[in-house]
């Protein structure tokens, strides 16, 4: 499974006779097989609008998106979205939200769609919690059915869109310890490309970092790679010379992109 | 409670729910308390209820006072009289001149059924039609907005020439009445779809079906209600004018045969009833909207 971004530029129409603004321009990205690829970067620059892209929910207006040397056009079962609200349908069941995601990804078989909605709810400890409703539960629970809602699809390729920054830290870092958890299983969702404003966050799961910087110019500033054997354990990352050198650099990165810091 | 533990893939989803409070104090406080607070709230009832009948007091006693200033005008005596006269054979049916109010309230009641099922099974699936459909919306919204202020007794001849029946004619202009408010709030609520609902269904690939049955309508229900609810009070009200001018049956031509009859007594107790009948039947469309809302299905 191998990913290409060839020279993506993206503009958005400004409203009222306001200039069009260039959100991404020429973004050249190649993600391997069993990636973990963390984008990140201040808001405005143009990650989320780039996830979105590989996503197909937006039109690049140069370039495109290669997934296996196939030209990517629209929305596609092999590339699920985790997306930052939770985005649950809300008079479904947590189970039912799973399910029907998963049936229409892959509407020939249903039985199957069964067995991963129940494996996956259940692998993010939800199964009792299945007949709830998404306002019932808490958006640390909303935020994992939507997680197993993404694996039960069995995409290629997992695209997150700053999944736990709306959650308490605590809960943050146990659902980043679940999608690695998942991630590391028998999944077939090898790759994961995951946007996100957390440097922490970006260090702890990813095996590349990559910066982004906004306008004037967006695009990619720099890729980090991410020198630390897996399994990652939290607590003793930060005594990892490989962790400081890594966050030191990102920090120098979106210090220098951060128009305020100068 | 339990004390806080680390997280473990056991016990996350419960470490997850949001915690118990603090037992701080005992619960000795409680069995003083409620008493008070009953005590309050039953104080406040009474209250309410007085203030309640203040009003209605007041609208009689300016009844009385017009009714003082013009003796055509039953006083609230009178009318009580008519009123129980009334209302002991409701069900009575001597003739077409001469039914209980009851079977006259159950004609209008049906025609008003009628016309507002009519309006349902056409005005819902139209309006989730245009609302998803950009072109459908284009194509149909200058003809909504050009009848819809049209009052819709205006639409009694056209229903008499094509249905060649006064009755129906009614039926008809409920229809018309009823057909409005569901069609546009039925397409409002299905055009405004949050984004990240559509966004998921794009992105899991949902089929037409799925996406109407698990994103539109679960969305479009509340303002379909809503809908349904400003219909159905509207064509209660109409349909007391058009029975006036269809004639021959109802709770309308029973009005205006009262009116022609001097008896002013009957109009005034068919007021009552009339609104005594509108608020129960839009209590029906209010515990419709809170039961959707609580969760329930409709």
């Amino acid at each position: 499974m191998t990913l290409q971004l060839r020279t993506i530029t993206k503009r958005f129409d400004g409203r009222r006779g306001a200039p069009t603004q260039e959100v991404l321009r020429d973004v050249e990205l190649t993600v391997g097989s069993g990636e973990f690829v963390s984008l990140i970067g201040h808001s405005g620059c143009g990650k989320s609008t780039l996830l979105n892209v590989v996503a197909g929910l937006l039109e690049p207006d140069g370039g495109a998106v290669v997934l296996d040397g196939e030209m990517v056009d629209g929305p596609g079962p092999d590339r699920a979205v985790v997306f930052q609200n939770y985005s649950l349908l809300p008079r479904l069941s947590l189970l039912a939200n799973v399910r029907e995601a998963a049936r229409a990804a892959h509407p020939q078989r249903r039985r199957r769609n069964d067995e991963l909605a129940e494996r996956y709810l259940t692998a993010v400890g939800l199964w009792e919690h299945r007949d709830k409703r998404p306002h019932e539960v808490s958006g640390g629970m909303q935020q994992r059915t939507a997680v197993a809602r993404a694996f039960a699809v069995e995409p290629r390729i997992l695209l997150l869109d700053e999944p736990f920054g709306a959650l308490d830290a605590l809960t943050r870092a146990r659902l980043q310890l679940e999608l690695l958890e998942l991630w590391q299983s028998e999944s077939s969702t090898e790759t994961v490309l995951m946007v996100t404003h957390g440097i922490e966050e970006a260090i702890y799961l990813a095996d590349r970092i990559v910066v982004m910087g906004g306008p004037p110019g967006p695009s990619i500033v720099e890729e980090i790679p991410v020198p630390l054997a897996r399994p990652r354990n939290r607590a003793e990352l930060i005594d990892e010379p490989g962790y400081h050198h890594v966050y030191d650099q990102l920090m120098q990165l979106l210090a220098a992109e951060d128009v305020s810091f100068n | 409670m339990t004390p806080p533990q680390t997280a473990s893939l056991v016990d996350r989803q419960a470490a997850d729910q949001l915690p118990a409070p603090p037992v701080l104090a005992p619960v000795a406080p409680a069995p003083e308390r409620a008493p008070g607070r009953s005590a309050r709230r039953a104080r406040e009832l009474v209250t309410s209820a007085l203030f309640s009948l203040l009003g209605m007091a007041c609208l009689v006693a300016l009844w009385t006072v017009v009714a003082w200033r013009s003796p055509d005008l039953p006083t609230p005596i009178e009318a009580w009289q008519s009123f129980t006269d009334l209302v002991s054979s409701p069900f009575h049916d001597s003739g077409p001149n001469d039914r209980g109010i009851g079977l006259q309230l159950l004609t209008s009641i049906g025609r008003v059924f009628r016309g507002f099922g009519l309006a349902v099974l056409v005005g819902v699936p139209f309006g989730l039609f245009i609302g998803t459909s950009k072109r459908a919306w284009q194509a149909a919204n200058p003809v909504i907005q050009l009848l819809r202020p049209v009052s819709p007794l205006a639409w009694f001849p056209i229903g008499l020439v094509v249905l060649k029946d006064s009755p129906q004619a009614a039926v008809f202009v409920i229809f018309i009445t009823a057909l409005w408010p569901i069609v546009i709030n039925t397409a409002a609520g299905a055009s405004s779809i949050p984004a990240d609902q559509r966004n998921v269904a794009r992105v899991f690939q949902f089929g037409r079906l799925a996406y109407v049955r698990h994103v539109v309508v679960p969305h479009t229900v509340p303002s379909t209600i809503t809908g349904l609810r400003l219909s159905m009070g509207v064509a209660w009200m109409v349909i007391v004018a058009v029975e006036m001018l269809s004639g021959g049956s109802g709770i309308g031509f029973f009005v205006w045969d009262s009116y022609n009859g001097g008896n002013l007594g009957n109009v005034i107790s068919a007021i009552v009833l009339i609104g005594l009948v509108g608020v129960v039947l839009d209590s029906v469309f209010v515990r419709l909207d809170r039961r959707y809302a609580a969760g329930g299905s409709v």
